[in-house]
């Protein structure tokens, strides 16, 4: 059985990075799949994975790490500055998926789509 | 406060430009181990000339004086540009061997496993696991790494070779000689000490050869003096005849105490002249060596010397015992073995090459079986000595078979039989033996030979007619090393000789840096996933293409992942406890290379660009490095397969310069260079 879980933005906007990391990998060393809304900062990003890897043992493998968001081209400077000013108060545009490599064999992402391939239950149990 | 962010950019710029230290290139993507031979590996020059990939480096370096003269580096690649260096070459689509141009030279630092690899006739070659040699089976002739290669496997090495060097002699050194007339002789320090005048000869002859034979094979050569010994009056006199027409000196004749006649010639001029002219110098018995010039002049001069040379220390067995019944060249020094095969290879003579230890020193020894070589050799080289001659004639009247060289490619040619529709007796010339080569998936090259006369079909003939034979591997050894390894770089066919006559294939300047820095796939040191496990550093890594030169300190990182499961290091036989070890040294370089994010001045980021640009962890780096303004580069690799979309990742990431490049096959390296130049420039 896989267990989504889905964490909104405001869950996590008034967390510090290391609280916010903290937060996410005990969540996902618990065999969750969670859907974060928003994405992280690119620091935050390394951090994670810079955590993932210390906390990496015979049980925990890891994990796999996927965002979706639409990006336009063409921005307006007007789009630009606003969406700079979103930025300053968080990543709040797209979704982050994040699951442990245990369970998520692989995460396709395309612009708009994303795919998540889930290893076979049976090996998973060895 | 855009003043302020202005300032700050420029002066982040102008510290990473102006600083006198070198730039700190980060390389993220899986690297890899370089393709090179061990630096005393010898090859041979066009000239004539037998020298190790390291003196070849090092002389470039030395003639380049504009490069870096640095005593210790990483890395170096030069361009020989205006110098013009040719190699004897092996074209893998003809087969024939041609002079070719040496584009580059290379040296880095390695540490990790060296392959040995020997073949059934002794050769040898020593190098990285990455190094490509040639090889042939049923899927054809191809290139493959050391790493790949497995015993039996049949490996290229040459039967025909045509050196070429000049017959006109150098002049000599004015300031070292008194001239009269067309005698010389050599000016010495001391007033007292007066050298006798001799003649010197304009060009190089059959009998100038004949006597640097002589010299070679049986005499004590020292500085002032030469003497001649050998129990056989006819090179005796052969000698003494040589030394007067040549140099209108008067010999000394004596016999020794163990019976032996000796000829002696004091000199000092005469060696002085030798090494002037011919840079042919006293050496040990275990350094002798013909000097560059004799290895490539006509066929007749050529003759002139193997036959001293064979008259001297050629051995002609007196009772033929089986089939493999050979003909043997010994000495003590390895290069004049290796420089007797190479000028036999100008008659088709292939032997072998074998070491023997007498009285505790080594012996080297070349030995050719097989009437049709033996033949080969009474009809170009032959001997004055009566019963040699005798000897040579047996051999080559009693017919024997025995062949070390075969082709390995017997279902090749039956699919060529299918094609063209024909019976094995038409096919092969022979009924009795066809189904025995099938089932030892062998041929030889006289039937192969005979077959061609009889055949239209491209692939019998240019293998029939070839300039190279195979050669099968016996051995293959591994062992640690931490040191320098070399290569050269030949110009559009990328092979080039080793001194026995192995023939090495060369990596393109292109595929060694991509190769080196951008990594093709995972290391192939080792197949294992992050055999790279920490952040390697090389110093001043200098790269010169065309008049641009840029030197860098290059951050070699494991890559950045998100997940290491312990158990994929154990489908690499590792046991448990070793895999669970290299897991956690693999988490420690990821970590390390993030934290290496931080100091960099500029990135490479290698991306496959047949795979789906969005999921590959590298750019998770990406955004890091765009919030701190450090320069990226983006490589996006493997252009050359058809499943390759540049364009997918250069939508992706619209924002960064993407380069597509081919590190298999060095497409768009110029490119690379040039964007690289830009990027960090």
């Amino acid at each position: 059985m896989l267990t989504l879980q889905y964490i909104p933005h405001t869950e996590l906007q008034n967390m510090e990075s290391e609280d916010k990391i903290r937060k996410l990998l005990n969540l996902v060393k618990s065999d969750r799949i969670l859907l974060v809304e928003g994405r992280l900062k690119p620091s935050e990003e390394t951090a994670l994975i810079e955590r993932t890897m210390e906390m990496i043992d015979k049980k925990f493998k890891g994990i796999e790490i996927g965002t979706i968001y639409a990006e336009k081209k063409n921005i307006q400077p007007y789009e630009l500055l606003k969406k700079q000013f979103l930025q300053f108060l968080g990543y709040r545009e797209g979704i982050t998926i994040i699951g442990p490599a245990s369970i998520v064999k692989e995460i396709k992402r395309d612009p708009n789509k994303i795919e998540l391939l889930t290893r076979d239950s049976k090996r998973r149990k060895k | 406060m855009i003043k302020r962010i202005k300032e700050a950019i420029s002066s982040f710029f102008a510290n990473i430009f102006n600083t006198k230290k070198h730039i700190k290139l980060g390389l993220y993507g899986p690297p890899n181990g370089g393709k090179c031979l061990t630096p005393d590996t010898e090859i041979i020059l066009y000239d004539g000339q037998i020298i190790s990939v390291k003196n070849l480096f090092n002389q470039i370096r030395e003639q380049k004086s504009q490069f870096p003269n640095f005593e210790d580096f990483e890395e170096a690649y030069i361009q020989l540009d205006d110098i013009n260096i040719l190699v004897p070459s092996l074209d893998q689509q003809t087969l024939k061997i041609v002079p070719k141009k040496v584009e580059f030279v290379y040296a880095q630092k390695y540490k990790g496993l060296i392959y040995k690899i020997t073949t059934k006739s002794g050769r040898v070659i020593e190098g990285t696991s990455d190094h490509p040699i040639i090889t042939i089976s049923n899927e054809g002739i191809k290139r493959t790494k050391l790493f790949d290669l497995n015993v039996k496997d049949c490996i290229s090495i040459t039967s025909n070779l045509t050196l070429n060097s000049n017959l006109l002699l150098n002049e000599i050194k004015l300031e070292n000689y008194n001239i009269n007339g067309s005698s010389i002789q050599s000016i010495t320090k001391y007033h007292s000490y007066k050298t006798k005048a001799i003649e010197i000869p304009k060009i190089l002859d059959e009998d100038l050869a004949s006597f640097i034979g002589y010299v070679i094979t049986e005499s004590n050569h020292v500085k002032n003096r030469i003497k001649f010994t050998n129990s056989d009056q006819g090179l005796l006199e052969h000698f003494e005849y040589l030394t007067n027409k040549l140099f209108n000196i008067k010999t000394i004749k004596r016999l020794r105490e163990n019976k032996n006649w000796e000829i002696e010639i004091n000199s000092k001029t005469l060696t002085d002249y030798l090494s002037d002219v011919l840079n042919f110098n006293p050496a040990l018995s275990g350094e002798k060596e013909i000097p560059k010039q004799l290895m490539g002049l006509p066929n007749n001069i050529t003759s002139a010397l193997l036959k001293v040379l064979f008259d001297a220390e050629g051995y002609v067995p007196k009772k033929i015992k089986n089939n493999s019944t050979e003909m043997e060249y010994s000495s003590k020094s390895k290069k004049l073995v290796n420089q007797v095969q190479i000028l036999l290879n100008r008659f088709g003579i292939v032997g072998r090459f074998k070491t023997k230890v007498i009285n505790g020193q080594n012996y080297y020894s070349l030995l050719f079986a097989g009437s049709d070589n033996h033949r080969l050799f009474r009809d170009n080289i032959g001997f004055t000595i009566d019963y040699k001659k005798e000897r040579l004639n047996e051999l080559c009247k009693s017919g024997l078979k025995r062949n070390k060289f075969y082709l390995p490619i017997m279902y090749l040619l039956e699919q060529i039989r299918f094609k063209e529709n024909k019976l094995q007796r038409e096919f092969y010339l022979d009924s009795k033996h066809p189904s025995r080569m099938i089932k030892d998936n062998r041929i030889t090259y006289h039937r192969l030979k005979s077959m061609a006369t009889n055949s239209d079909n491209a692939t019998i003939n240019i293998l029939a007619n070839s300039d190279c034979k195979w050669d099968e591997i016996k051995n293959i050894e591994t062992k640690e090393y931490d040191g320098y390894v070399y290569d050269i770089t030949v110009k559009d066919t990328h092979t080039f000789l080793l001194a026995d006559g192995l023939i090495s294939g060369n990596s393109t300047l292109a595929n060694k840096i991509t190769k080196d820095w951008l990594g093709e796939e995972m290391s192939s040191v080792s197949r294992i996933p992050h055999e790279t496990r920490e952040i390697h550093q090389k110093e001043k890594v200098t790269i010169k293409a065309g008049s641009k030169k840029l030197t860098f300190n290059l951050i070699d990182t494991p890559g950045i992942a998100t997940k290491i499961d312990y158990e994929d290091f154990m489908k690499f036989k590792m046991n448990a406890k070793d895999a669970k070890e290299r897991a956690k040294e693999a988490t420690k370089g990821v970590i390390e290379a993030i934290r290496w994010l931080d100091n960099m001045d500029a990135v490479v980021i290698v991306l496959d660009s047949t795979k789906n640009p969005y999921s590959q962890v590298n750019i998770t780096i990406l955004g890091n490095l765009a919030a701190r303004n450090i320069p990226v580069l983006i490589a996006a690799n493997k252009i050359d397969l058809r499943k390759s979309d540049v364009n997918k990742i250069q939508s992706a990431f619209p924002q960064y310069k993407v380069l597509g490049i081919s590190a298999e096959r060095g497409d768009n390296i110029e490119d690379f260079y040039k964007s690289l130049f830009k990027v960090v420039k």
